[in-house]
């Protein structure tokens, strides 16, 4: 378990530090940040003095060197646009998008696990059909499309929510059934072709030739199995709930880390957008290690398939 | 196909839907205002953008005001009460007394000078913006006493009034910035306004709520959200569904949408500020004059003004704007026609001989800016021209390799210079950076230095009336397509006006200026 461990730790920060490597590439391409200073760009000897200010007049691989040394003493860096401590700005975000994306991720397993289960025990009657098409709708209805048309139906319809804004629980509900759709969906597709597959397995017939009630079979034996690797596929989907996030807080006028990001991506803010894209890659690989780790020790079989 | 956002609200419009909810109005005397974008900082001097500009207003007071509802540019007495030029380039300005600052402190010449002499004479890259925009041609603050200074300027200058009424004009807390630094006074600025931040997240929300320390009539709402709301279509919804009060930049084809609302109110309006394409005189493909007219005459502005504004925006005829009074005596001019033969003949004097021209335009940064660029694409090619449409997500630093660009000319202040001077001046990006090349036109200098610099606001008038038809006609350095038009959206029960003489976006909220209820 230890040198299991310890690669996927090496793998880990490998994939950390490329991703770093490509967000500092991949900020400076799309130009200087201030070139978005004024409607029509600043004069070249402005320009020249605000780069020298934040030390982008140096060659590149100085201040990328220059960012890695201050990532190691803990220094995150400061923004350019907002001129205040990168890690500041998205401690202050941090709260709403992890609320947004912790109410979606209950949401994801507290309706995608039973509509899974539905599509699969009622395959082919319409309880199936109907939870098959609402998994299919989630995932086929892009997040800007699926936020407006909650928004003008349940706000401007029914009344019910605010559309806008983060000041309490009533706020969150729009935003997050937006965010939880796609992968809820995933998570139903998923959950009702593994039990499909332990529905038809020997052991479920073995477990039937004995005499097992059908919803015992069902609902304990054969779910108990087709949960474990949906729970995985949660985990693999982190990421992607967080990176949804960026869109819905647009939609829904939001004040968490998604909009901390696009703004940073539209002013060019160097510092902001690279510590967000290395949070992001850390909170992604983090999920996937703790997926494997748990795996690997509840299946000895893939500890012992790593190759030496 | 799936719709667009622009579908789904007119869907729901036409469903009459949109009407019938409706969660909790705001507190009283508070005004959520939905904006498009935001602002990084609240620097008074350093921010110059459009974001910003829509909220300095509440915060920050200049020596000089300029009247919002004279037709005509009407200076009165602000921070300061008096002023007299006491030499060509000096003029004296007595302080108000007793004036707090938001951090508790009274305002005094330091704070003046604090202020000014940081864009009159900026060390600080951050202030550059300003000073190139506005400042240039100011030399430095004196002190005389705690309620006097001087202003001193390079050259005699008959738009100080116009320039010290600019919110980046606008007075702030020497000790605040001594004591806390730049960066964090510039997120939690102490002006002299009718409002104080009370929050403020940067890109995102400010909050700001009555100064009761404020030396003119109190604010009249207790407290402004100014909350960024980028999607359009959610703009649209959260004003409908009271979640805000008020919002800003309706393009004409949404305010169809909201006109069958009685509850809401639209104050439409067509700024003072011209949606161009400049042309690079430096470049050898645009390099001669004649193509340079020649690709403004194949232009059907009037067209462009019905397809994509609903008539709505107001064709240019040349560097002036209809609505603004300071250009009401040059409407008679009229140097864009759309004129096909023209340009043909133009393009054939000039030798082109079907060199290809890339039109650049930023993909999203002005509205209707794409499908104004396909369609002058398509324009251009009627009369002969190869065109290649180039969307950029931004323009790169190096410049010298673009023919055209977009760009707006807005009015930052009000005087007949108040659109040409910032963007056109010796230190605009333009001059620095050779696209705009007045050293090849030899009478060009005399005729800005007239306008610019002259006295007699007659003469100038008409020295102006010179200046934009040489540069239209003789050196063509950009095309003027038009004054695009928006509205404001808001609760019906607000009384508020557009406000006359400021830049456009301003969004002024003080006594007089809005009433709820």
């Amino acid at each position: 378990m230890g040198v299991f461990l310890r690669r996927k730790l090496l793998r880990a920060a490998v994939t950390v530090a490329m991703v770093l490597l490509l967000a500092f590439a991949g900020a400076r391409l799309s130009g200087s940040p201030f070139d978005m200073v004024a409607d029509g760009g600043l004069a070249a000897e402005d320009r020249a003095a605000l780069e020298a200010e934040f030390g982008l007049n140096r060659p590149l691989p100085v201040q990328f060197a220059f960012y890695v040394a201050q990532l190691a003493q803990g220094q995150f860096g400061r923004s350019i646009a907002q001129r205040r401590p990168v890690l500041t700005i998205y401690a202050e975000a941090a709260p709403v998008t992890l609320r947004l994306a912790g109410a979606a991720l209950l949401i994801t397993v507290l309706a995608g696990v039973p509509l899974g289960v539905a599509a699969a025990v009622f395959e082919g009657g319409s309880i199936g059909r109907m939870a098959a098409t609402l998994a299919m709708l989630g995932n086929a209805v892009p997040h800007f499309l699926m936020g407006l048309l909650l928004a003008l139906l349940f706000g401007l319809v029914l009344g019910w929510l605010p559309i806008i804004g983060q000041g309490g629980w009533r706020n969150f509900v729009l935003p997050s059934f937006t965010l939880a759709a796609g992968l809820t969906a995933a998570i139903a597709r998923f959950v009702a072709a593994e039990l499909r597959a332990a529905l038809a397995a020997d052991f479920i017939r073995t477990a039937r030739a004995g005499g097992i009630g059908e919803a015992r079979i069902r609902f304990v034996l054969a779910l108990r199995n087709a949960l474990l690797p949906a729970l995985t596929v949660v985990g693999l989907h982190l990421g992607g709930l967080l990176a949804g996030s960026l869109i819905i807080e647009n939609v829904f006028a939001m004040r968490g880390i998604g909009q901390v990001f696009i703004g940073a991506v539209q002013q060019r803010d160097y510092p902001v957008l690279q510590f967000g894209v290395m949070a992001l890659a850390l909170v992604v690989v983090a999920a996937n290690m703790v997926v494997d780790v748990l795996y690997a020790w509840a299946d000895p079989r893939i500890r012992r398939a790593q190759p030496r | 196909m799936v719709p667009t956002r622009r579908e789904v609200m007119t869907i729901a419009a036409a469903a009459g839907l949109s009407g019938l909810g409706g969660a909790a109005k705001a507190a009283p005397l508070e005004l959520r205002v939905g904006v498009a974008s935001h602002t990084a900082t609240l620097d008074f001097q350093a921010e110059t953008s459009n974001a910003t500009a829509q909220m300095l207003d509440c915060l920050v007071d200049t020596l000089i005001e300029v009247d919002t509802t004279s037709a005509t540019p009407r200076y009165l007495p602000a921070l300061a009460t008096a002023w007299t030029r006491i030499s060509p380039t000096v003029t004296e300005f007595r302080l108000r007394e007793g004036v707090r600052l938001h951090d508790g402190n009274i305002m005094d010449a330091a704070d003046v000078a604090f202020s000014l002499n940081r864009v009159f004479r900026p060390t600080e890259p951050r202030y550059r913006a300003s000073y190139g925009r506005y400042f240039y041609n100011f030399d430095r603050v004196e002190i005389v006493d705690p309620l006097t200074v001087r202003i001193v300027t390079l050259r005699p200058d008959p738009l100080l009034e116009a320039l010290l009424s600019c919110r980046n004009a606008g007075i702030t807390s020497r000790r605040q910035a001594e004591a806390i630094g730049l960066d964090r006074a510039a997120q939690m600025p102490a002006g002299t306004g009718p409002y104080k931040v009370a929050r403020f997240t940067p890109n995102a929300e400010l909050v700001v709520e009555r100064f009761d320390g404020f030396w003119g009539k109190p604010a009249p709402l207790e407290r402004v959200r100014f909350i960024r709301v980028p999607e359009m279509a959610t703009r649209i919804a959260a004003l409908l569904n009271q979640d805000i009060d008020f919002a800003v930049s309706i393009p004409p084809d949404q305010q169809k949408l909201l006109r069958g609302h009685k509850s809401i109110r639209l104050v439409p309006t067509t700024w003072p500020m011209f949606f161009i394409y400049v042309l690079n005189m430096s470049h050898k493909v645009t390099a001669d004059a004649r193509l340079r007219r020649a690709l403004n005459l194949a232009i059907d502005r009037k067209a462009l003004s019905r397809g994509l504004w609903e008539g709505q925006a107001i064709p240019a005829h040349a560097h002036y704007f209809e609505g603004f009074g300071g250009h009401d005596a040059l409407h008679d001019i009229d140097l864009l026609p759309f004129d096909p033969a023209a340009a043909r003949r133009l393009l054939a004097e000039a030798g082109y001989r079907g060199e290809e021209i890339r039109l650049s335009f930023q993909s999203k940064y002005y509205t209707y800016g794409n499908l104004a660029a396909q369609a002058v694409a398509e324009m251009w090619q009627d009369v002969g021209v190869k065109v290649k449409l180039e969307q950029l997500e931004a323009f790169t630093p190096d410049v010298s390799q673009y023919m055209t660009r977009d760009w707006s000319n807005p009015m930052y202040f009000s005087d007949m210079m108040g659109a040409f001077d910032p963007h056109w001046s010796a230190k605009s990006w333009v001059t620095t950076e050779r696209w705009f090349r007045p050293d090849l036109f030899p009478d060009y200098a005399a005729l800005y230095d007239a306008v610019r610099y002259g006295a007699d606001p007659a003469q100038r008038l008409a020295d102006y009336r010179r200046l934009i038809t040489y540069a239209e006609t003789v050196m063509a350095p950009w095309i003027l397509l038009y004054q695009p038009s928006e509205a404001f959206a808001m609760r019906a029960d607000i009384a508020w006006e557009i406000p006359r003489n400021v830049r456009p976006y301003q969004l002024p909220f003080r006594a007089g200026q809005i009433r709820i209820g």
